[in-house]
């Protein structure tokens, strides 16, 4: 892929790190002569000093029919102009820029920003995925969101209550790797039963912990 | 929706210098017309006989504009002194709200072709070139 890089500073380090590691063909446009001179160091290629966000930026860097471009300024309206001038006028296929103000997020899709992201949207996209599983149960996810480890309390009323792991059979693939009882902490065996009042600590993949997680809470 | 007649308000974005005389103007005219900057401050450059409504806010947030009844008005200029600001915000006027005139000031005319073909640019780069020319066919 051909992808355009602008602004930024520690993120566009990151970024364009990222894509060389991958093999893509990177053109780094950055305004700041301090930040482009250390972008220039760190990754081994050269960056063009100028502001993104004039139209002669990209007519002197030729960037025509690029594939993507990440645009990285501070200014949410900065960002817009870069996404637009690649993609109106020098016909690059995606644009990817951070926006500040989270209702931006909506406002720059409909202005054709394929994808405006911002870090306070995210976060709480996250906190609301977080609260939807009810408070008693806590999750963390590790390697990439790879894997899910996932805490539940285990109310008396439960259905798996007084049951043996063995006896326990789950939707999907997953390993309880311990449960929590007065104070100590068991490591289970296919004969431990789960009592209520247990805190059990589940390990699957993040697309069947929810499978997991009302399969353990059914009642009847 | 509204027509044209029955759309009466201009709002103006931006107390630059530019903005606060079209408000002033407008406002002396008897035409209600309300006034956006992020700056309260900036409303001192205003007519002291100006007359319409002053909203401290920043003008790229719809709250900010539907504050300012900008759905029913009949004209918006956007003149703060920054280009990207206001090819953004005339970008989303002309996608959200049906304004029969939109003027934009551009500093940069090489951005204009940014711009949705349904504003009006004022551009004093071109307005300054056309008066040296003017003056220099004076000079003959």
């Amino acid at each position: 892929m051909k992808i355009i890089v602008c602004g930024g500073n520690k993120e566009a380090d990151f970024v364009i790190r990222e894509f060389k590691k991958g093999g893509h063909r990177i053109a780094v446009i950055n305004g700041n002569e301090i930040i482009a001179k250390q972008l220039s160091e760190n990754n081994g290629l050269d960056v063009i000093l100028s502001d993104p966000t004039k139209i002669y930026s990209y007519t002197d860097s030729n960037v025509y029919n690029y594939d993507l471009i990440v645009s990285l300024l501070e200014n949410d309206e900065d960002n817009f102009v870069v996404c637009k001038i690649a993609k109106q006028l020098f016909n690059v296929k995606k644009a990817i820029c951070t926006v500040q103000n989270p209702d931006n997020v909506a406002i720059f899709k409909a202005l054709g920003v394929d994808s405006p992201i911002s870090a306070s949207y995210l976060l709480t996209e996250r906190i609301k995925g977080e609260s939807d599983v009810e408070s008693l149960i806590k999750t963390l996810s590790m390697e990439n969101e790879k894997i899910m480890i996932t805490e539940i309390k285990i109310k008396n009323t439960f259905a798996i209550v007084g049951k043996t792991l063995k006896e326990v059979t789950f939707p999907h693939e997953c390993n309880v790797c311990y449960i929590y009882r007065d104070s100590t902490m068991i490591i289970p065996r296919g004969d431990t039963k789960i009592e209520g009042e247990d805190t059990v600590v589940i390990a699957s993949t993040p697309n069947d912990q929810e499978d997991i997680v009302s399969y353990l809470k059914r009642e009847d | 929706m509204l027509g044209k007649e029955d759309r009466k308000t201009v709002v103006v974005i931006g107390s630059s210098k530019l903005g606060a005389a079209i408000a002033s103007y407008n406002s002396k005219k008897g035409i209600y017309t309300v006034i956006i900057d992020k700056d309260s401050d900036a409303f001192k450059k205003l007519d002291p006989n100006f007359s319409g409504f002053m909203i401290t806010g920043n003008a790229e947030e719809r709250y900010i504009l539907e504050k300012a009844h900008i759905e029913t008005s009949k004209e918006c200029d956007i003149v703060t002194d920054n280009d990207n600001t206001n090819i953004f915000i005339a970008c989303l006027l002309v996608k959200f709200y049906q304004i029969p005139y939109i003027y934009v000031r551009l500093h940069d005319t090489t951005k204009s072709i940014l711009l949705p073909k349904e504003v009006k640019i004022i551009s004093p780069y071109l307005l300054s070139m056309n008066l040296y020319q003017s003056l220099k066919e004076d000079e003959k």
